[in-house]
């Protein structure tokens, strides 16, 4: 049976061409799956043993992250000094009128795309993909010493808004440059961070969608669309070995779905996206040469069901082109 | 990806549709007595099936492809040594001059001939059986660093002159499969028969324009001094024993017609690869894309590209398999 038996042009992509994919990514774009605050930021630069950009402040003391960061060596030429971590607003510490936050990391470490179902347990729906992520987090927990002087300074900034007249507490938490003269908001140091790594499956669906771009001389009318549906711990030892409550691996689950879906996963599935886009664009030439444009059609048929289908660990698209002239030799 | 037979001659199709190729040219070639001149504008047409996968050997052959002549004139220009008669002395005079016999020139104009011979009822005949093969272009140099520094400061350079990308010609490797022609058969003449009587009938036509308006008396004067009128057209063209052959000569090698529409199709199918892909493969641009201004204190962070390790052709009676590995980052 030929490729092309159902349409005119048949493209498939591997997962694991789409694993290498990410990988590049990853080394390319190494502030993609890695966050965390200004000491933390500065840490990884240290543990790097690279300079940091002149943005980064190391005076307020460096932290290493969970991981140490893997990089392609353009992204800290000097010429672009790409950031090895997007750096993150300390996380607020509840009650302190966000005058207090901690230091945090949050690290996407592997990613991999499985287009086959990982285990029985998990069976997958039509069309459906998984991508296995491991994300390790950490948070600064503070010395008593440094607790100690973080509450002296709220409080004296409390102390000074009560006595000024007209001064709203929430306003002055807004005031930036009052903030600043206190030193807030305060970050109390931390000796490390205190780390754990979590394996988890991202359950998600491929689709078309409407999304018309015109790539040379070829029209595509659809792009494909990677979206979550379902994200869960799959690190089953951990958990079984050191059994926690439901409600809080619920909220785990939630938090790194919001994280994954809104922070990294656009990115990554638009990188996707448009690898796949562009292998249907088939950078063509001839094509361009002959002033020629020419339409991409994703048919489905009773023989096509799904179009993109996910089929034995790749993603098929199957594609018919509808060639037209604009007139005018070269 | 795979690309069906189907799919391939859709596009040669629109290719060729007479709105996108036409086969146009003024050539000429001059000799010592006469120059010819031609007059080209053509279209070409095929069949349903044009382009034929075959694989043992691969090859592509482009079979029975028709130029249709819309203009196919020859236009002869004939400039023959004037001969004169008469002007002898008959009587020396008194003085040491003498009494002439009248004097008679013929052909004295430059040029004495303009024809111009139709040829646009001809059908010619073009097949063509090409190798499919797969190249790697170099237009930039092997060093990723420093091919993103040319890359990138060619992109300013241009920003820079108001103007955008690509920058042409691009700074990209690129995998190129690429038709080689193992022949190239173009066939003017379908009729062969037919142009000799064509020459024949053309010589006729030469002589009744250069001696049609003369008296009787005159024509028996020329053909006493140069022999037939017809055979001394002749070696004034210098058509020999074998009119078709004489044409064919003109067209084939003085005019090279052939060439010119070997060189319209070479544009196509020869000059320019089928099927390009770029090495590393862009997959994320620049961010934000060169030539847009970056926020204040923020670095544009670079392209994420992947390698390209290989690219394998094979082609099956109904299909070409284009099959790229993505190379792993190392």
């Amino acid at each position: 049976m030929a490729y092309t038996d159902h349409s005119d042009v048949y493209g498939a992509l591997h997962e694991e061409g789409i694993d290498r994919v990410i990988t590049h990514l990853q080394r390319k774009r190494p502030s993609l799956f890695n966050y965390g605050t200004a000491r933390v930021v500065a840490g990884a630069y240290a543990a790097a043993e690279v300079p940091p950009p002149e943005s980064v402040d190391g005076r307020r003391g460096r932290l290493p992250p969970c991981e140490v960061i893997p990089y392609a060596p353009e992204v800290r030429d000097r010429r672009w000094n790409n950031p090895l971590m997007t750096e993150e607003d300390p996380l607020p510490v509840v009650g302190t009128d966000g005058l207090v936050g901690m230091d945090y990391a949050v690290q996407v470490t592997d990613l991999g795309i499985d287009f086959a179902p990982p285990g029985e347990e998990l069976a997958f729906k039509d069309q459906q993909y998984a991508a296995n992520a491991s994300v390790c987090a950490g948070l600064g927990c503070p010395g008593d010493a440094d607790l100690d002087g973080a509450l002296e300074t709220i409080e004296q900034f409390r102390s000074y808004v009560d006595r000024r007249e007209g001064l709203e507490l929430a306003t002055a938490t807004n005031d930036r440059e009052l903030l600043a003269e206190f030193g807030l908001p305060a970050v109390p140091r931390a000796d490390a961070l205190r780390c754990f790594c979590l394996d988890v499956e991202v359950v998600g669906t491929v689709s078309m969608v409407d999304r018309p771009t015109v790539e040379g001389p070829l029209t595509i009318p659809q792009s494909p669309k990677f979206e979550i549906d379902d994200i869960r711990l799959t690190d089953l030892e951990t958990t079984n070995e050191f059994p926690l409550p439901a409600g809080f691996v619920h909220s785990l689950e939630c938090y790194i779905e919001v994280f994954l879906r809104l922070g990294v996963f656009p990115s990554l599935a638009e990188t996707v996206e448009r690898t796949v886009q562009q292998a249907l664009a088939m950078q063509n030439p001839v094509l361009t040469l002959g002033g020629l444009t020419a339409t991409v059609e994703l048919p489905t048929s009773g023989t096509v069901p799904y179009n993109p289908a996910i089929e034995e660990d790749e993603l098929r698209v199957y594609v018919d082109l509808d060639v037209a002239t604009t007139g005018g030799a070269p | 990806m795979a690309v069906s037979e189907a799919g391939v001659n859709d596009v040669v199709a629109a290719l060729l549709d007479p709105s996108v190729t036409r086969i146009q040219a003024q050539p000429s070639t001059a000799g010592d007595a006469f120059s010819v001149s031609a007059d080209i504008d053509a279209h070409l047409e095929h069949g349903d099936r044009l382009i034929d996968f075959r694989n043992s050997p691969d090859q592509v052959k482009l079979d029975e492809l028709d130029v249709v002549w819309d203009t196919f004139d020859l236009d002869f220009e004939l400039d023959i040594p004037e001969i004169c008669i008469g002007g002898f002395c008959i009587t020396p005079g008194w003085f040491g001059d003498c009494v002439r016999a009248p004097r008679k020139c013929f052909f004295e104009a430059d040029p004495d001939l303009s024809l111009t011979l139709n040829l646009g009822w001809l059908r010619s005949e073009i097949s063509v059986l090409a190798d499919l093969l797969v190249g790697y272009t170099n237009n930039r140099t092997t060093d990723y660093v420093q091919a993103q520094v040319d890359e990138h400061d060619a992109l300013e350079a241009l920003a820079a002159a108001g103007e955008s990308g690509p920058v042409d010609p691009p700074l990209v490797n690129s995998w190129d499969v690429s038709l080689l022609p193992d022949t190239f058969d173009v066939d003017i003449f379908d009729v062969a028969d037919i142009v000799g009587d064509l020459v024949e009938d053309l010589l006729e036509r030469a002589v009744d324009a250069l001696v049609g308006f003369l008296p009787e008396w005159a024509i028996d004067v020329l053909e006493g001094i140069a022999g037939s009128l017809v055979g001394f057209v002749r070696d004034a063209l210098d058509v020999g024993d074998d009119a078709a052959e004489w044409l064919s000569d003109i067209v084939g090698v003085s005019l090279d017609v052939p060439g010119i529409i070997i060189e319209v199709l070479d544009e196509y199918f020869i000059d320019y690869p089928v099927f390009r892909i770029e090495d590393p493969f862009p997959v994320l641009d620049w961010s934000p894309p060169l030539g847009d201004p970056a926020p204040s204190n923020e670095p544009r962070l670079i392209p994420a590209t992947v390698p390209i390790e290989a690219l394998d052709v094979d082609l099956t009676e109904t299909e070409v398999v284009l099959t790229a590995t993505i190379g792993a980052y190392q």
